[in-house]
């Protein structure tokens, strides 16, 4: 994981956000925001207290960090973020979301909204890392105008004790959408839904999540895909159950609105097979080191 | 450098290996041939440790030491080493990353055939037979082994690919003191690895062990396994 010192926007604990000034990009703490654009106020209703709001108003290969870190014991940080693209801006954001320790009891509650005008593409990497005594709740919402391109790979292999992530995502005409979910959760409940709307006609869709279940691990992921007009989406299911008590639940959904629209999906949940893991070893691994090499493997997409 | 001596295997019920004996010297050919089922594969797995294959009598004594309910991995790593005969596909670990994790000596993959494509690929996913016989072969080969079990190495492969592979064997094995046991069905292997001793096995044994493979191969050839199978010369008759 990239050093959290190197953050363009830096939130630890409840505590006055750090922020380094971008070129490319406007960064306030979103209550500022909320005050300076009327228009963050139509999309905020509530002026909230923490949280960031970043604006992207030229492109960048630069890669743009946000860190939401928990640092002190029994922290509950409750986050607001809106995140802007402007028309025919490309930009990289990685968004880290993390405990600073095991055993803070620390909670995580996020609501962010990201908004890509058109043409505009964004390639957005978010990590979480917590320990087993954390609780985190995150609410994603994206509108994707026309034409515009997103590629956002979620990654948790720290999961916490309850994990909740719910994403919506709208996607206009022409505009195009690769969703990536990687959760390797070895206990604790981790709960996914997503939803996808392809609103209009050659808007494209792809959600791919990944599970893998250890030791007494509990996970549940729906993912939905709703189509209109000549829209393409699909949706792509597979967990991988490696702990005894393990549990994984996948439920893929697709709501077909036109007729001249395509929805696939495909879902498996598994365990590794043996024969792979001998494989492996009559190369000199061991199973633990295969059973590792296998769930790399697996979370790679 | 291998003594198997009166090997008794079962899985589940099944009564796989009868009291089989055999063994390989470093640096020796062994080629193992039989009739389809007769357990040359169960024979080749059960050396390895896999736990399926359940020993009821006799011992696997490898480098002085037994073997018996020693895990695979440690076989391995005392330099028993098998090319799979139908290699399983892992999704997301390519060849390049296996071979970084595992090889115990650098391997020049253009002396494979291996190409850079192909170290990229997720590991044996679209690999032709071909492909896959000369990945297993350089797997093999990167972990610097003392023995080697080659399980039908040269099936569905043409003529011009068994010599590449077998050109393999002998200049990255043999001429390495490394001993070889081969499990084939083809003449063409017995022809160009020039092996010193055969090994014929039928239902569980080995039935007979001749050091002119031309011999015994035209028996084969002209009578099937039949012959050998009524062959006066059978050692427990």
């Amino acid at each position: 994981m990239k050093n959290v010192k190197n953050a363009d926007y830096l939130q630890i604990d409840n505590q006055k956000p750090r922020i380094r000034e971008r070129g490319e990009a406007e960064i306030l703490p979103i209550g500022l925001a909320f005050d300076k654009y009327d228009w963050v106020k139509k999309q905020i209703k509530q002026k909230p207290n923490l949280g960031y709001f970043v604006w992207v108003k030229k492109s960048s290969s630069q890669e743009l960090m946000s860190c939401l870190m928990i640092s002190s014991k029994n922290q509950k940080q409750k986050v607001i973020n809106l995140m802007v693209i402007e028309p025919k801006v490309k930009a990289r954001v990685l968004e880290v979301c993390q405990t600073e320790k095991g055993g803070l009891k620390g909670e995580h509650w996020g609501k962010s909204l990201i908004i890509l005008k058109e043409d505009s593409n964004l390639n957005l990497n978010h990590n979480h890392e917590w320990s087993k005594t954390d609780k985190v709740k995150m609410k994603l919402a994206i509108e994707m105008e026309e034409g515009a391109s997103l590629i956002k790979r979620y990654q948790c292999v720290k999961t916490p004790k309850d994990l909740e992530i719910e994403t919506k995502i709208k996607i206009a005409s022409k505009a195009k959408a690769n969703l990536k979910t990687m959760i390797l959760a070895k206990k604790g409940k981790v709960n996914l839904k997503e939803f996808g709307e392809l609103k209009d006609d050659k808007a494209e869709a792809i959600i791919r999540l990944r599970l893998v279940g250890g030791e007494d691990s509990q996970i549940k992921a729906e993912s939905m895909m709703r189509a209109k007009g000549k829209s393409v989406g699909h949706v792509d299911c597979m967990g991988l159950v490696t702990g005894e008590k393990a549990r994984i639940k996948v439920v893929p959904g697709l709501l077909n609105m036109d007729k001249h629209s395509s929805l696939t999906h495909e879902a498996s949940v598994g365990r590794i097979e043996k024969e792979k893991l001998d494989y492996l070893r009559t190369r000199g691994l061991s199973e633990q080191q295969a059973i590792d090499l296998i769930v790399s493997g697996f979370l790679e997409i | 450098m291998l003594i198997v001596d009166n090997l008794k295997v079962k899985i589940g019920k099944k009564k796989i290996l009868q009291g089989l004996t055999l063994k390989v010297d470093r640096g020796e050919v062994v080629v193992l041939v039989g009739p389809n089922a007769s357990g040359k594969s169960s024979l080749a797995k059960t050396l390895m440790g896999f736990e399926e294959y359940e020993i009821t009598g006799g011992e696997i004594k490898f480098k002085d030491k037994l073997l018996n309910g020693k895990m695979i991995e440690d076989r391995v790593k005392m330099g028993m080493v098998i090319s799979w005969q139908n290699s399983p596909t892992i999704k997301g670990v390519s060849l390049r990353k296996l071979i970084n994790k595992t090889a115990k000596k650098k391997i020049k993959t253009e002396e494979f055939g291996i190409s850079e494509n192909l170290l990229k690929r997720d590991l044996n996913r679209g690999f032709s037979g071909g492909e896959k016989k000369l990945s297993e072969l350089m797997q093999v080969v990167s972990l610097k082994p003392s023995l080697v079990i080659l399980d039908e190495i040269d099936a569905g492969l043409d003529v011009k690919k068994i010599k590449q592979m077998i050109k393999i064997i002998k200049t990255k094995l043999v001429d390495n003191g490394v001993g070889v046991l081969i499990i084939t069905h083809q003449e063409e292997v017995l022809r160009l690895l020039k092996p010193k001793r055969v090994l014929i096995m039928v239902r569980g044994k080995i039935i007979c062990e001749s050091k002119n493979y031309q011999k015994i191969w035209r028996v084969i050839d002209k009578y099937g396994y039949e012959k050998c199978k009524k062959c006066r010369l059978l050692a427990d008759r």
